[in-house]
């Protein structure tokens, strides 16, 4: 996630035996301590109540915190989930991970998980602290017993002795400090053990601090600062990773992320209006904090933003009217339900975007004002536009005979309008003179133009454009894809791009009416993905034959038809949370 | 080259001369754009006779790849172009190749009647055009000619929709009696006329093509002797019972298949064949392709190849994976741009292939070709050049610059010997020799 | 074969008179001349770039677009430029731009397709043409090059990626084409002596030929690489158009075979929201059009070269409901150069005498292409000036 680089590296020197490489160097180590905090340890009661956890000996000044629990069930649901996509080959980045992974466990001379079975049952941690342009870690593991702790170490120490050359060299501890035994590995890396616990680390000082810690049984280290503290009393996952950071102390020390380029998001439409107000905000929260869980055929993420008072007053829809629950049924290959505030950032623009931002934003609406004859684009129509958009990926159900020889899906778009007949009208005039300049376009071309024509539905009135009618047996080219629909209706706005689904999407209107959460939602069906693939099998394989790719589209086929996605975007009064949860379906 | 009219069309063989490597390749490079090695020692096996058999056989009944059809669903030009140069280069020993020769007539007709697709503005027709051309292309040339005056396309692009009965064009008329049956001489204006009246009362809206009796001009007309109220099939029937018809036909054949340059005796002999045959063009081909005329040192390696055959048999003999748009650019660089003829009397051919402007293209395509090329497994530089061009120009002698070749790769020690050799091989003049 | 310009430099090497030199200098030999054609894709607002200041009428029916009259180069009484092109109202100051205006053809054609068919062959509707003609591809440039000898191969050459427009083709035949930019020649790894007994003359009929075709390709890929290698001394401004043009101007200052040139910008068919787009493509054209004068001014080579800039109709007066404006007809033709007598030519458009709302032709298009091949490129002109049409004095 971020480029850090843990000063595990090569001690200089070992006091006896040729010069050698202790532990895989930097970067190396850097990721392989990544993925073994990330790894885990045997399963294990959560946040035990009789002993302070293990990321309470953490350095208190710690800027990141990484809690395990219930480790082994992680990483073994981790690997029964298909993360990975069927590459064929698999592309230049891919290869590194399994080989830091492999590299990482032949390191331990064990299995990750076994190892981590013995000498973490109880929990682990991983506390990350800056110091200038590099960090400093501490690993603290708890174990079930003090005998599966020493004697694991024992080998581990072992192991790393070996591997130098020296094979005793670590039979006993260099030094005692209290009822802790140190272990010196070169100059850089301390390990010490005391009872059940292992410390790990690169500096003395933090180590020592945890160790001292031990004989204060009220501190609570860095658990007891405000930030953590806030951050743990979220819903906590069941089993996986936990993860606290502190943004202030994360951008002086790494420079390789733009920062001011995150932070900018919010000021600039592409933002505040692309991405949305909550997810362009969360860089600028005050604490930050990430779970993640894996279960049976389940991967969730969360990660929440505490501490939102950076954020301009009243872009977030902690209060304002709810959606209408709706575009949710079951065939969606995709839907989502987003929170875009047009109608606070075209009347606010001056205050919430920066100059240059503001200018070309401005000289848009200058440009676009001409599609809605007479009525002033930012007063009269965005400014009434709901701020709720749902829009709806579908395989189109084309009537017979005009289906296209390649069906791809359509859109729809929902958006709550007020009713107003002036805005009525001005917003079909717009879909008019669009569909009008299309077909200018394709006159040129010589390609037949998409006939406008008004349409009742029921009692509702709809405009459509469609494309010329095919004759017997004829199949469509890509072209009969598309029959725009727009139709206003019941305080909302309705745009298909396909005829078909404007018609379905009005059933649905009927149907419900009950209000949605507060919350954005994306939901991306693999399963439908698949099924249309899978329809359109022989159509895609050729277009890559044409290029020149034999592409295997049965494994992809295969591993999307497993996987379904949702994602979530909370608002609370001061507290973002983003959650996205991957599912297998068998 | 003369040679009796009779002794022309006897089988190669017939006096001894021995079916080699080097007939082979003639064989298989005219016929069906070259060959990969494994191909040219099955034929070399099987002998002149079988092999023709073979190849007319599997002409007759071209498969249909999977997804065939599918590429009217996309109705885009550039992956029509890409589809149908794509069967041209589908790799030897799979089912698509075996019927290779009816690509081959089928881009010798397209050609003929050349529709460009400027004019007709729609994939979708020209497509189907050429669909029409690889089906009947093989069969009886009356059968051919007849689909063609009916085709979307065609119509389009000779205005044969605009033609009425009150306001007849005679663009159509004209080029059937000009370029596609006949050629010039044996008719008059007069035939052209009545032969639009005849072909009038087509219309073609969007891709629906469908006759009209109120725009037919149904009265009396006299074509070439003929008389009657003749449509389109009467037209048809009449213009191809002129004497010229065959000869016309046999021109073409000959052009494609034999020299650039006309060869008066052989195209008599070869329409005197098609008479025989009953206008079937497959046998007759194969009477061609067996015979002495066709295996005459003269002909041999003596025909500038086409873009296309330039590629295919890159492609082919040297087992390159050649993507087909990749093809289609090449080939359009370099003056065939496939469904977009320079005009209605199609590509001229010959010299005009071999235009300095065209050849700036055909050096950039030899060099992306050669990019293509594998890297000599397990072999010397030197040992791979022979090898090449071994399958290149199987039986023949190494050509004069060979010396310069072999100096080049051992001076300069190439990082990419593949490419290296692949470009040398692929610039040379006998590689655009076909 | 030596051109002019070459004896020239030989002989001042020699010790050849000075007198000799000036006198020649004036005017430079006719075959000498290179002809750059730039054409403007997708209908040029002819009216948004030549402004009609002192016209009521233009407005009135262009509210939004009007506007860049405040900031417009005066070039005289009435007439002004749009702000964008400084250059050209810099050359034009000069008496380097002559402006012609109202350039079209009867019956026009608003078809993108048809209308380009018509500038491309120089064949307008109504002129009796062979049957065939319309499926013929062959343009006015293509016959031009033909008929200016076999010697300077080739002597027309397009410059840009894709199909060479119609103009260009000779007897269905393509010109020839170099992409803009990069893999000019892309680097071929063999080496010289390699490459020459390649295209050793082998054997007779399809063998010579080809090996003849070889080396002439082969020096004109080595021409353009020589080109693309010379350092340019103006200031260029990036983009695909100054690419372009940068190629061209090197290969003019190398006296390079060709005498006839060909880009193209495309974009300019605005019905939808001119007003910055438009002014986002005559910066475009202004800045290159402005450094490649610059650059053979410095060469002292503009007195030789001729730009000329069309494009296949103009636009309406009045601007649509979309601040854009569609298809009209006649539209105004510029020429750069230092040889072409500078001011304006034909006559303005008078926005009250329009004919379905659009401005009428004044000069035919026919009579422009003759004007060049005479006056400028030395050949006798394929078709004559329609009969009637007033003589062009386009050149000093």
């Amino acid at each position: 996630m971020f480029a850090m680089r843990p000063r595990l590296a090569t001690p200089a020197t070992l006091t006896r035996g040729p010069r050698n490489r202790c532990l895989p160097r930097g970067k190396g180590a850097g990721r392989a301590a990544r993925a073994g905090a990330l790894g885990l340890f045997a399963a294990a009661p959560c946040w035990s109540q009789e002993a302070r956890p293990a990321a309470a000996f953490l350095p208190a000044d710690s800027a990141v915190l990484i809690e395990l629990a219930a480790g082994a069930e992680f990483v073994a649901a981790l690997e029964a989930l298909p993360l990975e996509p069927p590459w064929q080959p698999p592309p230049a980045g891919r290869a590194p991970w399994r080989r830091d992974y492999e590299q990482l466990e032949g390191f331990l001379g064990a299995g990750l998980p076994a190892v981590l079975s013995r000498l973490a049952d109880r929990g682990a941690a991983l506390g990350l602290v800056p110091e200038g342009p590099d960090w400093q870690a501490c690993l603290v593991l708890w174990a079930a017993d003090e005998q599966r702790s020493a004697a694991e170490l024992a080998r581990l120490l072992d192991e790393v002795a070996r591997r130098y050359g020296a094979p005793k060299l670590f039979e006993q501890p260099t030094e005692r400090r209290g009822e802790a035994l140190l272990w010196s590995l070169g100059e850089e890396l301390l390990v010490a053990r005391v009872g059940p616990r292992v410390l790990v680390s690169g500096s003395r000082a933090l180590l020592c601090e945890g160790l001292d810690r031990l004989d204060q049984p009220a501190d609570l280290g860095p658990l007891a600062r405000p930030g953590p503290r806030s951050a743990r009393a979220l819903p906590a996952p069941d089993c996986g990773v936990w993860m606290w950071m502190d943004p202030t102390r994360l951008r002086g020390a790494s420079t390789e992320i733009d920062w001011n380029g995150l932070d900018g998001l919010l000021t600039r439409p592409e933002g505040l209006l692309g991405l949305g107000a909550g997810l362009a905000g969360l860089p600028r929260a005050g604490d930050w904090a990430l779970a993640a869980e894996a279960g049976q055929d389940r991967l969730r993420l969360a990660l929440c933003g505490f501490g939102l008072e950076a954020l301009p007053p009243g872009l977030l829809p902690a209060a304002g009217p709810r959606p209408r629950a709706f575009l949710r049924h079951g065939d969606n290959i995709a839907s989502a339900v987003l929170h875009r505030d047009w109608p606070t950032a075209t009347r606010e623009r001056g205050r919430l975007f920066e100059p240059g931002a503001l200018a070309q934003f401005s000289a848009k609406l200058e440009e676009l004002q001409i599609f809605f004859g007479g009525l002033r684009l930012s007063e009269d129509v965005l400014a009434r536009l709901s701020p709720w958009w749902q829009v709806a990926l579908r395989p189109v159900p084309f009537p017979a005979g005009t289906a296209p020889g390649l069906p791809l899906p359509g859109a729809v778009l929902f958006l709550e309008v007020p009713d107003d007949p002036r805005l009525a009208h001005a917003l079909e005039a717009a879909f008019q003179t669009l569909i009008s300049l299309s077909n200018v376009e394709s006159a040129q071309q010589g390609r037949p133009p998409l006939r406008l024509s008004a349409k009742l539905a029921g009692q509702r009135s709809y405009s459509v454009a469609t494309p010329m009618p095919l004759a017997e047996g004829e199949v469509g080219d890509l072209r009969y894809n598309l029959a725009p629909a727009l139709c206003l209706t019941d305080g909302g706005l309705l745009l298909a791009s396909h005829e078909a689904l404007l018609l379905d999407a009005l059933d649905e209107l009927d149907a419900e009416t009950a209000p949605a959460g507060r919350a954005e939602r994306l939901e991306l069906s693999g399963a439908e993905l698949a099924d249309w693939a899978e329809a359109q099998v022989q159509g895609l394989e050729l277009l890559a034959r044409l290029r020149g790719r034999a592409l295997q589209l049965r494994p992809w086929i295969e591993w999307l038809a497993t996987l379904a996605l949702e994602a979530r975007v909370e608002y609370g009064p001061d507290a973002l949370r983003f959650e996205a949860r991957l599912e297998r379906r068998p | 080259m003369s040679g009796r009219h009779t002794e022309l069309l006897l089988p190669f063989g017939s006096d001894g001369e021995r079916f080699g490597r080097a007939e082979a390749a003639h064989l298989l490079r005219r016929a069906v754009f070259g060959a990969s090695p494994e191909r040219l020692a099955s034929a070399l096996q099987a002998g002149l006779e079988a092999t023709v058999s073979e190849l007319v056989a599997a002409a007759k009944a071209p498969p249909d790849e999977p997804g065939g059809s599918g590429i009217e669903a996309f109705g885009l030009l550039p992956l029509v172009q890409a589809f149908l140069v794509g069967r041209a280069l589908a790799p030897d020993g799979g089912e698509l190749a075996r019927a290779r020769l009816a690509e081959r007539l089928m881009w010798m007709w397209h050609g003929h009647f050349a529709t460009s697709d400027h004019k007709v503005r729609d994939a979708v027709l020209m497509h189907r055009q050429l669909a029409l051309l690889r089906r009947l292309g093989g069969g009886d040339f009356r059968a051919l000619v007849r689909a063609m005056l009916v085709d979307g396309a065609l119509l389009i692009w000779l205005d044969g929709a605009l033609n009425t009965a009150g306001d007849p064009n005679e663009n159509l008329a004209r080029e059937l009696l000009e370029l596609f049956c006949l050629g010039r001489g044996h008719y008059s204006e007069t035939d052209v006329r009545e032969a639009a009246r005849g072909l009038s009362g087509w219309r073609v809206e969007g891709r629906r093509v469908w006759f009209d009796p109120a725009r037919f001009d149904a009265g009396e007309k006299r074509l070439l002797g003929r008389s009657g109220p003749l449509d389109c099939d009467g037209v048809a029937d009449a213009v191809l019972a002129h004497p010229a018809a065959p000869r016309w036909v046999a021109r073409r054949l000959v052009s494609t298949f034999v020299c650039d340059s006309p060869w008066p005796e052989l195209e008599a002999a070869l329409a005197e064949e098609l008479r025989r045959r009953d206008f079937e063009v497959l046998p007759t081909l194969a009477t061609l392709l067996r015979s002495r005329a066709f295996f005459a040192p003269a002909v041999r390696g003596n025909k500038i190849a086409s873009p296309l055959e330039f590629v295919a048999r890159a492609r082919h003999a040297l087992g390159l994976e050649l993507a087909p748009d990749a093809a289609v650019r090449l080939c359009s660089a370099a003056g065939q741009a496939p469904l977009l003829p320079p005009s209605v009397k199609g590509w001229d051919g010959g010299a005009a292939w071999a235009h300095p402007n065209a050849w700036l293209a055909r050096g950039r395509a030899a060099l992306e070709l050669a990019r293509l090329a594998p890297a000599p497994a397990g072999l010397e530089p030197l040992e791979a050049a022979h090898t090449w061009a071994e399958n290149l120009w199987p039986g023949q002698d190494r050509p004069a610059w060979w010396p310069a070749l072999e100096q080049s790769l051992r001076r300069a020690a190439p990082a990419a010997p593949g490419a290296f050799i692949a470009e040398a091989l692929l610039r040379a003049p006998e590689a655009h020799l076909v | 074969m030596l051109c002019r310009r070459q004896f020239l430099i030989q002989g001042l090497s020699a010790g050849v008179v000075l007198p000799l030199l000036s006198g020649l200098r004036a005017r430079p030999d006719r075959a000498d001349r290179a002809l750059v054609v730039v054409q403007l894709t997708g209908g040029n607002d002819s009216l948004n770039c030549v402004l009609p200041l002192d016209q009521e009428r233009w407005y009135r029916e262009r509210p939004t677009l009007s506007g860049v009259a405040a900031k417009a180069h005066r070039l005289s009484a009435g007439l002004g430029l749009h702000p964008a092109l400084s250059a050209l109202a810099e050359r034009y100051r000069r008496g380097q731009v002559a402006l012609l205006h109202g350039v079209g053809y009867p019956q026009p054609d608003r078809s993108h397709f048809r209308s380009l068919d018509i500038w491309h062959t120089g064949r307008v509707p109504g002129d009796p043409r062979g049957p065939r003609e319309a499926q013929e591809r062959q343009g006015w440039l293509g016959r031009a090059a033909a008929r200016l000898g076999a010697q300077a191969q080739p002597a027309a050459l397009f410059v840009g990626e894709g199909q060479p427009p119609l103009a260009f083709f000779e007897g269905g035949r393509a010109p020839a084409a170099v992409p803009g930019r990069e893999s000019l020649e892309q680097r071929t790894e063999l080496p010289e002596a390699l490459l020459a007994a390649l295209e050793q003359p082998g054997g007779e009929g399809a063998q010579g030929l080809l090996s003849e075709a070889t080396r002439a390709a082969r020096r004109l890929g080595g021409l353009m690489e020589q080109a693309a290698r010379l350092e340019l001394r103006a200031a260029w401004p990036r983009g695909g158009l100054s690419d372009r043009l940068a190629l061209v101007a090197r290969s003019i200052r190398l006296g390079l075979p060709p005498s006839l040139y060909g880009v193209e910008l495309d974009g300019f068919d605005t019905h939808l929201s001119q007003a910055r787009p438009h002014e986002r493509l005559l910066a475009e054209l202004d800045g290159a059009l402005g450094a490649f004068a610059a650059e053979l001014e410095h060469s002292g080579d503009l007195d030789r070269v001729c730009v000329l800039v069309w494009s296949e109709f103009g636009r309406r007066v009045h601007e649509n409901g979309s601040g854009g404006t569609d298809h009209g007809a006649a539209g105004a033709v510029w020429l750069l150069g230092g040889g072409v007598a500078g001011g304006e030519h034909g006559q303005r458009p008078d926005l009250e005498r329009l004919e379905d709302g659009d401005v009428p032709y004044s000069t035919d298009l026919r009579a422009l292409y003759a004007c060049l091949e005479r006056d400028w490129l030395g050949l006798t002109p394929e078709r004559p000036a329609p009969a009637g049409s007033a003589p062009l004095e386009l050149f000093a």
